[in-house]
């Protein structure tokens, strides 16, 4: 009978195979030992590296020991992974909206715009759904280049359904509503496993995708030679928060104190940006006394509300106040120009 | 007895001694700044270094603080105490968390069986220590899918009984683990005062110092909210400023509160307010006062009933001075024991040598407790171990059985009571036992210094079995090095004794050489001016040194210069009178008492030793080619060249003729005299030998031989006769009784050509032959008869110093016509002949000089290994003849023309020439007799002779010796 998690763990993980054909090696069996087989446990700590921080994160909670009994416990993370999930999606079509509203001058649609600012300004599960389904929808519409092409394949009808799966279940159940049983929990647990794993399957290809942060550009110009730029980035593909740090030199400069989402750390020449949506405060001296709250982790937008942006750690599970980060009032005014650029008639950006 | 304070009392909200756990979330207050800084630092590096002073709860921060900051899911803490050593505790603490089999060590420890969670035993590390521990995290990691996070607690307890190898063991574990990819961080709680020697870590990993947080004491602030906190989770009532008067009892004047004193502090304060019934203050409490206004909550007596969950200042009032809250606390917990002296010798046993706690068994705080002067019963050991855990003064045991003190505090308070002997002692102990574990690894015994440091302290040391065994291991290896040195030095200073012996000898000898030299110089001075001195100081010499010859020349040369001074003491020892004609030839008797010879003109002539004539024969034509006088001085016999031999007897002058058959070469033995009643002599005739008696009559014919005889000799003892013949043979005969004649007994075929002659030794033993055939052997008789047995490899040993063997005839060529041994048989004179033509024979003389030699048989042979003279064995001058004296090895040789005979030392030193040739030593070799051509001068050689002629028959008189002489010259 295979063990809790199992059964998602291999699922997600021959998908990802597809994708990214260097895991495979995980999949190959000493054929002289007759009693080996493949460790599971392995497969799992590769889907939390392949898949992006504030994911794998999640995933990884998921795995964890205290987990691993069908209560309630698990059904929280369960949750809990799939919000981050969508969450982490969400952001990175947005980013990618954005992006291309300000490079290709594209036209946002009004099934957008008219809702952005209201649906952004407080996110909830129920608003990554819409805002996944809203992107897509537009971009297979007016068959628009994703920036990772397998999101043309994937996110598909029944993709979005399963996304609107969760919005019920989890007003009704991950926020306490009700009193479930005993044997209740155990069932969600099993039903919501398979879901999940639909959902993590269907987004396999981040396995492909690099999640870096840049935590720091240099310019460097020899005399009488071209200038370059030294960039520090950190892999935010990791199974803690101890991310391997990366050298790269660049005759290009990308964005300063920025996570981005990379095809290739090979070069920089294809990235998008998810900043203010998703920030890194690892980089950040703290030097003051304010400054003392801050924690390091890498933190995702959660709400806008009187003009101050508030965010939520991947790994600090408390709250915690940025405002002191030095890039702060950066943070905002990008956010504020997301804002103006998918929901331009706006005006107000009160909650 | 036990103390009734605190047995079945309800269970305190305050931790007392313990430390706070993840549980203890809900009552840990105060700690919110250091909590907010260690979360942080925790995710700053790989390592966080948390350290301060004892009793600042850096435990608790960790375990409870930190731990609560994480979510159960990013949270897998792995607490490592050193226990007995740092990475086996690691591995075991390891072990307990895996949920999968962990992979077993390296090969170097094969048939280390796998180990899972259940396992008892801890595992054994093996050589790629690092490596394995590595894997093993990620495989916990991957078990749990949570970050580990190892906490090593009393991390200061590494670099109090570790030794240098463990920790460096630890570190390059540490290293492997911060440089993989695993899922791992450490955090090292460590005492302040121990920082500094976590330096060393640095040297391998350069930033192990760099995250680190340092626990202060809680201020006072945050002690009130320490007391207040835990009342209000627990409901207990704490009366308004109680909790600054107990802060102001506790540490009046500092703003810093010890922790541990607070902890134990409210618990005392609580386990006081749940026994007694404390009224509040203010309140009267006078049963009797008669008050109809009574408070709230009094009875109708107006006394208060409080509640037991109210912390009151009076109830602080009650408790008194808390100076000394541990002290006094342990002080009245083991005053109550019915036996407090063991039971402080059993907590005694809980404190390090540097009073911190540590943890040990039951087994080993008997050991300890012995130290103490206890010596405890197991159950009574049980009984009281388990006493101390209910009074909460110890910490029940862990997995492997070790129980240890609830906090250093008390480690302290205890350490206060350890006499300076017994902290001597637990130094000895803890010296012994880190060298024990140095053993294990690295087979390193107690040194000399250690030994001797432990000596002192011996017979107060209760040690396990193991270490006692390892003491006495370390002193029997002391003992035999010490064995094996002084053997050593006995045998080099023997050795240099021996040197110094040695040369103290070589210069005494050297010294008595050169004073001796000095003396012979001195006396070679002296001969012209004063003989007399010359010859005192010669003897002088010849005292300090009687081996050399160079005494011995310089007193023959006084004493012959004295000599010629006292011509009249000349005659007094020989007055011999010129002949007619010259002499021939002259020579001792066998005794030395006669001189006989003959002279050119063919007369025979005897005279006594004085050098009167004693016999004479008339003139002869017929040239004499030898005589020879009879052994008893009776009879001579003649040869002369017509093959004849005269019988002459002395008293009754000639008497009969007798045929031989001369050869030419060597006609010194065709006759010899016989001292048996019937037979006088033995002649050679022809292939025969004859024996005759006095009568001139035929007694018998010994004939065996096919060639002519050359020569014959009778044996010393009369019992053989041997026969040389030219038919290459030598013929022994011997006498048989019962026949009364001689018969062959056997024959010596070996040589290849004719044998010139052959002689016997003075003890009838030996024979010596010369042959034509260029070799000279000696042939053993085996006393009864000649050994011919053929028995080979057999050896025997003879008297004689001599070995001869085949080698040496190679080194004196040429035909052998005689070979005869000198009196005392030390040397042996070998005449070589050669004959060219018609001409007389040419005659070489060697004298062979043997010292040392063994005898040896070879087969049938026996042969000589001699010590040759370097002028014998290669000449620088012809002598024509050479004799070697009889008893001290000189030689008299005549160089060939010349008219002098030089008596040379065995040194090869010319002691002395003498006018005369023809040398004959006299049979007592005191005397030399010299043919100067019709004289005969007979020289005294002998030193103990010319002492004694000297200085005791005074031949030359009152010997004066003028020192002035001396001087002046």
């Amino acid at each position: 009978m295979p063990q809790i998690n199992e059964t998602l763990i291999r699922t997600i993980f021959d998908e990802m195979v597809k994708h990214k054909t260097a895991l495979q090696k995980y999949l190959i069996v000493d054929e002289d030992e007759e009693e080996e087989e493949i460790d599971y446990r392995i497969l799992g700590d590769q889907i939390i590296k392949n898949f992006p921080w504030p994911v794998g994160v999640e995933l990884r909670r998921l795995f964890s020991g205290s987990m691993r009994e069908l209560d309630r416990m698990r059904l929280d993370q369960i949750f809990k992974t799939i919000e981050r999930t969508m969450q982490f999606l969400c952001f990175v079509m947005l980013s990618q909206l954005w992006n291309d509203k300000i490079l290709k001058e594209l036209k946002i649609p009004d099934s957008i715009s008219k809702d952005f600012e209201s649906r952004f300004t407080v996110l909830s599960l129920g608003n990554f759904s819409w805002l996944i389904r809203a992107i897509g929808k537009f971009y297979e519409d007016s068959k628009l280049e994703w920036f990772m092409p397998e999101m043309g394949e994937k996110l598909d009808k029944k993709f979005y359904a399963a996304l609107d799966f969760w919005v019920p279940e989890r007003n009704e159940i991950g926020h306490y509503q009700i009193n479930l049983t005993q044997e209740e929990i155990e069932k969600r647990c099993v039903e919501y496993e398979e879901k999940l794993t639909y959902i993590l399957q269907s987004i396999a290809f981040f396995a492909k995708y690099k999640l870096v942060s840049v935590r720091e550009i240099k310019v460097r110009k020899p005399k009488n030679m071209e200038a370059h730029f030294h960039h520090v980035i950190d892999l935010l593909n990791s199974s803690d928060s101890d991310f391997a740090a990366k050298e790269i030199d660049e005759t290009k400069f990308s964005e300063s104190n920025a996570v981005l989402l990379m095809k290739t750390i090979k070069t920089l020449e294809e990235y998008l940006n998810l900043s203010p949506l998703i920030i890194d405060t690892n980089s950040e001296v703290l030097d003051t006394k304010e400054k003392f709250g801050i924690k390091k982790d890498i933190f995702m937008y959660t709400k806008f509300r009187n003009d101050q942006l508030f965010y939520l750690g991947t790994e600090v599970t408390e709250k915690c106040d940025l405002r002191t980060l030095s890039n702060y009032d950066q943070l905002v005014t990008e956010f504020k120009d997301l804002l103006s650029a998918i929901a331009p008639a706006s005006a107000t950006v009160e909650a | 007895m036990l103390s009734q304070s605190y047995v079945n009392m309800p269970v305190s909200p305050f931790k007392f001694l313990d430390s706070y756990t993840r549980d203890d979330r809900e009552i840990f207050f105060g700690r919110d700044r250091e909590i907010e800084e260690m979360y942080q630092k925790v995710f700053e590096s790989k390592m966080l270094l948390v350290y301060g002073i004892s009793g600042t709860g850096k435990t608790s921060l960790i375990n409870c603080g930190l731990a609560n900051k994480f979510e159960d899911s990013d949270w897998l803490p792995v607490t490592v105490r050193r226990g007995r050593n740092i990475l086996e505790s690691l591995v075991g603490e390891l072990h307990k968390v895996s949920v999968t089999t962990l992979s077993p060590p390296s090969p170097a420890v094969a048939g280390t069986p796998p180990r899972g969670r259940h396992s008892d035993s801890p595992p054994s590390l093996g050589i790629d220590t690092p490596t394995h521990i590595v894997k093993s995290l990620q495989s916990i990691y991957l078990d749990h899918f949570k970050p580990i996070y190892l906490i090593y607690d009393q991390f200061e307890e590494l670099f109090i009984f570790g030794d240098r190898e463990e920790r460096e063991q630890f570190i390059r574990v540490v290293k492997a683990i911060v440089e993989s990819d695993v899922q791992c961080k450490f955090i090292f709680s460590i005492r302040e005062e121990y920082l500094a020697s976590a330096t060393e870590f640095e040297l391998t990993i350069t930033d192990f110092l760099a995250n680190r947080m340092r626990v202060e004491k809680i201020t006072r602030q945050h002690a009130v909210e320490v007391i207040e906190g835990p009342c209000k989770v627990h409901g207990i009532e704490v009366e308004e400023g109680f909790s600054e008067a107990l802060l102001n009892k506790l540490n009046p004047e500092s703003n810093e509160v010890e922790l541990t004193y607070l902890q134990v502090f409210l618990d005392k304060i609580y386990r006081l307010a749940t026994k007694n019934n404390i009224p509040r203050s203010g309140i009267n409490n006078d049963p009797h006062s008669g008050s109809n206004n009574s408070p709230e909550g009094t009875n109708n007596s107006g006394v208060y009933a409080p509640s037991s969950n109210s912390f009151t200042i009076l109830l602080l009032e009650k408790i008194g001075d808390v100076s000394d809250l541990l002290g006094s606390f342990l002080e009245e917990q083991i005053s109550a024991l019915d036996d407090p002296d063991t039971g402080l010798a059993i907590l005694k046993s809980f404190v390090s040598i540097k009073g911190t706690k540590k943890q040990i068994t039951e087994e080993e705080v008997l050991e300890s407790s012995r130290t103490y002067g206890k010596d405890i019963e197991k159950e009574r050991l049980k009984e009281l171990i388990r006493n101390f855990v209910n009074l909460r003064i110890l910490r029940d045991k862990d997995e492997s059985g070790r129980y240890e003190l609830r906090h250093d505090s008390l480690a302290a308070k205890i350490y206060e009571k350890i006499t300076l002997v017994e902290k001597e002692i637990l130094e000895v102990r803890q010296l012994i036992e880190n060298a024990y574990n140095s053993y294990l690894q690295r087979k390193i015994l107690l040194s000399q210094e250690d030994l001797k440091f432990v000596a002192h302290y011996e017979d107060r040391l209760f040690l396990t079995k193991e270490l006692h065994e390892f003491v006495s291991k370390s002193k029997a290896d002391y003992l035999a090095k010490r064995k094996a040195f002084q053997r050593v030095i006995g045998i080099s200073t023997f050795g240099f004794i021996l040197i110094v012996v040695a040369i103290g000898y070589y210069y005494f000898q050297k010294s008595r050489g050169a004073r001796t030299k000095e003396w012979i110089i001195a006396a070679s001075l002296q001969l012209e001016s004063s003989p007399e001195l010359s010859l005192q100081t010669a003897f002088r010499a010849y005292e300090a040194d009687s081996t050399g010859s160079l005494a011995k020349k310089a007193i023959l040369d006084a004493f012959y210069a004295l000599d010629d001074r006292f011509p009249e003491a000349k005659k007094r020892l020989f007055n011999f009178s010129p002949c007619s004609v010259n002499i021939a030839s002259a020579r001792f008797s066998n005794d030395g008492n006669f001189i006989y010879g003959w002279l050119e003109n063919n007369e025979v002539k005897v005279w006594d030793d004085m050098g009167h004539e004693v016999y004479t024969t008339t003139p002869d034509t017929i040239p004499v080619l030898h005589v020879l006088l009879s052994g008893d001085n009776q009879y001579i016999g003649v040869l002369l060249k017509n093959d004849k031999v005269k019988i002459h007897s002395l008293k009754e002058g000639y008497l009969f003729d007798l045929n031989t058959t001369t050869n030419r070469i060597n006609d010194r033995y065709l006759f010899d005299f016989s001292c048996r009643d019937n037979y006088l002599l033995v002649v050679v005739n022809g292939n025969a030998v004859n024996l005759y008696d006095r009568a001139g009559f035929l007694f018998q014919e010994l004939d065996n031989h096919l060639g002519r005889v050359n020569a014959l000799d009778i044996s010393p003892d009369e019992r053989f006769i041997a026969t040389a013949s030219s038919d290459n043979t030598v013929n022994i005969w011997y006498y048989n009784r019962n026949l009364n004649q001689f018969s062959v007994y056997d024959s010596i075929t070996w040589h290849q050509d004719a044998v010139r002659s052959c002689l016997f030794n003075h003890s009838s033993d030996f024979i010596l032959t010369a042959s034509d055939d260029s070799i000279t052997a000696i042939w053993y008789l085996n006393g009864a008869g000649f050994r011919l047995d053929g028995q080979k490899g057999t050896t025997i040993r003879p008297q004689l110093p001599w070995e001869y063997e085949h080698a040496f005839n190679q080194y004196i060529l040429g035909k052998k016509c005689n070979a005869v041994f000198s009196t005392d048989q030390k040397s042996i004179t070998i005449t070589v002949y050669h004959v060219k033509d018609s001409a007389p024979p040419e005659y070489r003389y060697y004298v062979v000089h043997a010292q040392n030699s063994i005898f040896s048989n070879i087969g049938e042979s026996y042969y000589m290994y001699p010590y040759l003279y370097a002028n014998v064995f290669q000449p620088v001058m012809d002598y024509q003849s050479l004799v070697p004296s009889a008893n001290d090895s000189n030689i008299a040789a005549v160089v060939k023309g010349g008219e002098t005979t030089n008596l040379v030392a065995p040194d090869a030193l010319l002691v002395r020439k003498f006018e005369g040739i023809q040398p004959d030593f006299s049979p007592d070799g005191r005397y030399l007799l010299c043919i100067q051509n019709n004289t005969l001068h007979k020289y005294i050689i002998d030193v103990e002779e010319i002492r004694r002629l000297v200085y005791k028959e005074k031949i030359f008189g009152e010997l004066e010796i003028n020192y002035q002489d001396w001087i002046t010259y």
